[in-house]
This record gives structure tokens, C-alpha cells and sequence, in this order.
């Protein structure tokens, strides 16, 4: 990624609200922020034995087929996506802007309220959209 | 009854898999682009972060799956995923771009279980532009890793040209699983 694209003023404020998700949901595990196409961003938390560039790839592949069979089936648009683990979910979510889109990646524990989580992560994904889309 | 067979198309970011499953598909292709933020590694707009899928179906009614792998090494996830349960690979490599030798070796390296049973055929493109390396280079290339694999120059966005080297690929595949049965009778 070209990494001028980001300045370090903007990555602060956007880690800043992934810390804030981490802090808010105490079954939050981790939060990751990546470009669609796979790039990270920024993260905090912990990402068990992976590591972010992984993660930040496979979300980019699993939130790009998930959006291709969703206009496959005619479903109008993928919200976000959820893969439920043994030991918690991971829920992706794309960030609109019109100059930077992104994609949110929320890993959780096992015992996390699934209508929290979705609450908690959209309000982190409105606070991440509209710093970039003011950047 | 017809079967159905799953071929990969591979190489590396902007050599032209998305455009060749595009030019021979005859379904309209699945494709996975999203925007390019990498402009330092390729100039191009769009890159493939999953997978492309289009179909053929050959003259006895058997059809064919293509599957085109995302270019970038930080896929390689996919690139596993994509090629189990894979008949054949076919390896795209642009001749414009910087080491195209060295890029082929690294996508027979990382499809080594297809390329060593004569499972896979390399196409080069854009050798209008940048004729050397030459073909003959590329082959002398993989006779010296052991392998017999046909290299063509193709140019990707004419179907003609992609279904050459498939028409190859599936004549080599069907050669060595006789060949195979006929060992395995002996």
C-alpha cells in the first residue's frame, strides 16, 4: 500500500476509535482496519497467532466474495459479513468513504452479544467513515 | 456423462488472468476487483483480492471451471485454497514487467503439485512490446528446474489464444492419466 495515502495524524485518530471499541465491549478480542483491498491499516488487540497483514488479506478476499455472491443472488448490497467460531465470531464491515473505503474486522470472544457487537462495531464504522471521508 | 473439470489461471498482479477468463468465459465471469492502492507494485486500477470464475464447455460437453488466482503474494492464502481439486494451472506472466523469468519460477514453485505432473502450460504476454526474454528463454528456464512444461506467447484478450493453451493443457492432462492408468495395469 502506498502508505502517503494515510497521514499520521489520521492513522492516530482512527486507531484511537478501534481503541474505543476494544474498550466498550469488554468480549471484543481485537479490531483491525484494513484497505478493500487488503492492506492493514491499523489494529489493536489481540490477534491471536496471526498476524495483521494476514488478516487484513483475508478480509479483503472474504468481504469481496461474500459481495460478489450477494450480487450473484441479487441480495442489493453486503452489509457485513460474520463467521461464527468455536470460541467467537469475527464480523467484517465495509467502512464507505468516497476516497478511502475500508473494511472493519471485529474479533470477538465467546460469550459477546451479538446485537451489542453490531451496535458497538456500526458506531465505530460511522466514526471511522467520517474521518475518512473528511481527510 | 459429461464431467466437469477446474483449472486455475495464475501470475503475478496486472498479468492478465482477470482478462483471460474474461475473453473465454461463457458465462459472464465472477470477478472480485476492488480498488488498487498499491500503485507503487502495478499502475493499474482495479486488482483481483479473491478469486475470478468463469465456465467453458468443450465440444463433447464436458465443462471446464476457471478459477484465476489474486496476482499479489499476500493472497497466497487463496492460491492453496484455490487449487485443491485442480486438474491443471496455467501460468500468465507479462513480459513488460521487471524479472519475468524469475516471476515464472516463483508461480511453478507455488503450483509445484500440478506443474511436476505435466499439468500446466505457460503463457507470455506482451511479447510485441519486450521480446526478450525470448521464448526459447523461458523454456530453457524450466528445463533447468526438470520440467517440461510448453511456454506460448499469447496475447490474453484474444480468446483464440487462451483456449489454445487450453486445448494444450487438457490434451497433456489426458496424456498423462493414460499414461498413468497403463502403469498402473502393468
Amino acid at each position: 500500500m502506498d502508505t502517503n495515502q494515510i497521514s499520521d495524524s489520521l492513522q492516530l485518530r482512527l486507531e484511537m476509535d478501534l481503541k474505543k471499541l476494544l474498550a466498550v465491549n469488554d468480549q471484543v478480542r481485537a479490531v483491525l482496519l484494513a484497505t478493500t483491498d487488503g492492506f492493514e491499516v491499523a489494529y489493536c488487540g489481540d490477534l491471536g497467532s496471526s498476524t495483521p497483514s494476514n488478516i487484513s488479506a483475508m478480509t479483503s478476499s472474504m468481504l469481496s466474495l461474500a459481495i460478489a455472491m450477494v450480487n450473484e443472488t441479487g441480495l442489493s448490497s453486503c452489509l457485513n459479513l460474520m463467521v461464527e467460531g468455536g470460541q467467537g465470531r469475527a464480523i467484517i464491515m465495509s467502512v464507505p468513504s468516497k476516497n478511502k473505503p475500508m473494511l472493519l474486522t471485529v474479533l470477538t470472544r465467546e460469550q459477546v452479544s451479538l446485537g451489542q457487537l453490531l451496535l458497538d462495531a456500526k458506531i465505530t464504522v460511522k466514526q471511522l467513515s467520517d474521518k475518512l471521508e473528511n481527510c | 456423462m459429461a464431467q466437469e473439470y477446474k483449472l486455475i489461471f495464475t501470475g503475478s498482479m496486472g498479468a492478465g488472468k482477470t482478462t483471460a477468463i474474461a475473453a473465454i468465459s461463457e458465462i459472464a465471469p465472477i470477478k472480485t476487483e476492488v480498488a488498487n492502492t498499491d500503485r507503487q507494485a502495478h499502475s493499474k486500477e482495479q486488482t483481483t483480492v479473491a478469486m475470478d470464475y468463469g465456465e467453458v464447455q468443450l465440444e463433447n460437453g464436458d465443462r471446464l471451471r476457471l478459477y484465476g488466482t489474486p496476482g499479489q503474494e499476500r493472497f497466497r492464502f487463496m492460491w492453496d485454497i484455490l487449487q485443491q481439486g485442480a486438474l491443471g494451472v496455467i501460468i500468465l506472466v507479462d513480459n513488460t514487467q521487471s524479472e519475468p523469468i524469475a516471476t515464472m519460477k516463483h508461480y511453478v514453485h507455488s503450483f509445484k503439485k500440478l506443474v511436476s505432473c505435466d499439468r500446466a502450460v505457460v503463457g507470455v504476454g506482451r511479447m510485441d512490446e519486450n521480446p526478450h526474454p525470448s521464448l526459447e528463454d523461458f523454456s530453457q528456464a524450466l528445463e533447468e528446474e526438470g520440467l517440461d512444461v510448453p511456454v506460448f506467447a499469447v496475447d490474453i484478450r484474444k480468446g483464440d489464444d487462451v483456449l489454445l493453451m487450453l486445448d494444450v493443457l487438457m490434451n497433456r492432462i489426458e496424456v498423462w492419466e493414460m499414461l498413468n492408468q497403463l502403469e498402473a495395469q502393468a
